[in-house]
């Protein structure tokens, strides 16, 4: 923090400080499981800024149901419930939800297994699950399986002529074999593969088309550190190759360092979609605490702004700013300088997706 | 369109030659294709006759099995284990996916009934007996009703379930077989309910009866040209209406 300027990856957010004259810790809340990217998640930033500028949607979906009817007796499921959203071109869209929330409903839907009850889907511009769609798709269902008897090499060639991809068909299949680190196992039966490898697999056979959209149900599921963070970089290269990924987890923490934008679907129904910038910026506040005497001028000015709450004690003052009054936070610490004030710290509690995913939880309970 | 069937008429062919189990059935027929010489050995003066019968009877049993297990098994796997939701997201029709799975098992089937043949044939060679065309026929007609019974399979595997699929599988080969006496009780049935229902059944099933031709094989009697040929395309024009039927299924049904 040399030049006194903290950034917030995320959150794009800067708190100006002196650092001569005041006394500051900053806080990370304990919770908040990005801050430690801060700087490796730079580039994401920048994709960010690319894709504002690009407005035309890769997948439009309006009140889009589904309603299963199982069993003898016809038990009616409503899996999916109107929902409604848009992703645009070149994003990492990333959905999640509790288990059952239907996600995979919506991600079978998108890939034409499963057809929609109700409601209009619109799929790189055509009406429907259109089959011109597919040549352009790539999906990694949920669990992975694939033939046993085959290997990493004829699985992949296998896919890779479904695609209809002819001419540099065995060089593209070595490639993508390396990319997900299996040369090794080039010539392995899956049968002995672990859950990792075949991850690994179903990722390849998912990208060996060059699809413009990615479809990914739980990519990160079964794999170790290392795997997730492969994973993670194959996802980012894709979106830099202005591919469209579209993605459910469970693994909080990997949607929010990947996603661009975020649904949180619980129940069949989209609770909330929108950037996390968005999503997150509403939970966020920051508390000050100011050690020493203020004078009455100093509080009466900040109890007259509702967005500002105060506590005080007889050694500090604890002052908590919500979003909207986070533009006041420069001129607070100003004056609390002037008045001779010692800011003890400034403390940012940025929400996360856990909290967000968990009020959008007791939300619907 | 070919290299999707290549696709799965490859992928099919490498799992089966791959698949252990296969393997157990492959020799399973070759001993029994060998008892049959016992069985010979035991019949005085019909030693050929049995020989050619039991053999070519093992080959017609092994045909209904391999076509059920590979019919019913192949789909299902494949939706059990989920493995059809990275093959129809990819830019293939539903139909494609029956064609090509269908092509697949025929090729199979084929190699595993010309490699147990193969065999019966040199065993009658060992044995110095003839080998005439009627057992080429034979054998032929033994594959075209496997390739009907592998379509049949295939149809029910794709809405329900594997055991399911294999007891009506089987239901429906005994009721091919069983078609010619089907017409003889329905001419003599009183009752007009029964007789419409098994007329219907008539309508709708096989005449598995026509690929059965075990007591020419036993005596070594010529099979007319035209008994192989309408055989044929009665078999392949039912392979035609099952893998509709299956495609249509498939293109109706959700992947849940």
């Amino acid at each position: 923090m040399p030049d006194g300027t903290i950034r917030h990856p995320l959150l794009a957010y800067r708190i100006a400080i002196r650092p001569k004259n005041i006394l500051c810790r900053l806080h990370k809340t304990a919770a908040h499981p990005i801050s430690s990217k801060a700087h490796t998640a730079i580039p994401a930033v920048t994709t960010r800024h690319q894709i504002t500028n690009m407005s035309d949607a890769i997948i439009e979906l309006k009140d889009l149901s589904k309603t299963f009817y199982v069993g003898f007796r016809r038990k009616k499921i409503e899996a999916v419930k109107s929902v409604s959203f848009e992703v645009k071109r070149g994003e990492i869209f990333g959905l999640i939800g509790p288990n059952g929330a239907g996600k995979t409903t919506t991600i079978k839907m998108l890939t034409g297994l499963i057809k929609p009850t109700s409601g209009t889907m619109k799929l790189m511009g055509y009406e429907g699950f259109d089959r011109r769609c597919s040549q352009k798709l790539g999906y990694l269902p949920e669990i992975s399986y694939y033939y046993e008897s085959l290997t990493a090499f004829e699985i992949l060639d296998f896919y890779a002529k479904l695609y209809g991809i002819q001419a540099d068909r065995k060089a593209r299949v070595d490639k993508w074999l390396e990319r997900v680190g299996m040369s090794h196992a080039r010539d392995k039966r899956l049968g002995s593969f672990s859950k990792g490898m075949l991850q690994r697999i179903g990722l390849a056979q998912a990208l060996i088309g060059d699809p413009e959209l990615v479809v990914l149900d739980e990519p990160q599921s079964g794999l170790d550190p290392i795997g997730r963070r492969d994973v993670a970089e194959i996802i980012r290269e894709s979106q830099q190759q202005g591919k469209t990924i579209f993605f459910s987890s469970h693994i909080l923490p990997d949607v929010e360092r990947l996603c661009d934008r975020v649904g949180v679907i619980r129940q069949g129904r989209m609770e909330v979609v929108g950037t996390l910038h968005e999503l997150l910026s509403a939970e966020k506040y920051v508390e000050i605490v100011l050690r020493g005497d203020p004078s009455q001028d100093f509080i009466g000015t900040l109890s007259e702004n509702p967005e500002i709450t105060l506590q005080t004690n007889d050694l500090t003052t604890a002052i908590t700013l919500s979003p909207k009054a986070a533009g006041d936070l420069n001129d607070i610490l100003s004056k609390a300088i002037a008045e001779g004030l010692i800011i003890e710290h400034v403390m940012e509690h940025g929400a996360d997706l856990e909290s967000l995913f968990t009020k959008a939880e007791k939300k619907s309970d | 369109m070919w290299l999707t069937l290549n696709a799965f008429i490859t992928q099919t062919f490498r799992e089966a030659i791959r698949n252990k189990i296969l393997y157990g059935i492959g020799f399973f027929a070759i001993a029994i294709l060998l008892f049959s010489l016992v069985l010979g050995e035991l019949s005085l003066y019909e030693q050929e006759r049995v020989i050619r019968d039991v053999g070519m009877t093992f080959i017609m049993i092994m045909g209904i099995a391999l076509s059920i297990y590979a019919g019913v098994g192949l789909i299902h796997r494949e939706i059990d284990r989920r493995i059809i939701y990275t093959i129809l997201s990819k830019p293939i029709r539903r139909y494609q996916f029956i064609l090509g799975r269908f092509l697949g098992i025929a090729c199979t089937l084929f190699v595993e009934l010309a490699a147990m043949f193969a065999v019966f044939l040199g065993l009658l060679l060992v044995r110095s007996m003839s080998i005439d065309a009627t057992l080429f026929q034979a054998f032929w007609l033994i594959y075209v009703e496997s390739l009907v019974i592998s379509a049949a399979a295939l149809m029910f595997s794709t809405f329900s379930s594997a055991m399911l699929s294999s007891l009506m599988s089987a239901g429906f080969v005994v009721l091919g077989l069983l078609y010619p006496q089907i017409g003889f009780y329905a001419e003599r049935e009183k009752t007009i309910e029964i007789a419409a229902f098994m007329r219907a059944a008539q309508f709708i099933l096989p005449n598995l009866d026509h690929f059965d031709v075990s007591t020419q094989v036993s005596y070594a009697l010529d099979i007319p040209a035209s008994h192989v040929m309408w055989s044929s395309l009665h078999g392949i024009a039912y392979v035609i209406v099952l893998l509709c039927i299956a495609s249509i299924i498939m293109e109706k049904r959700d992947f849940i």
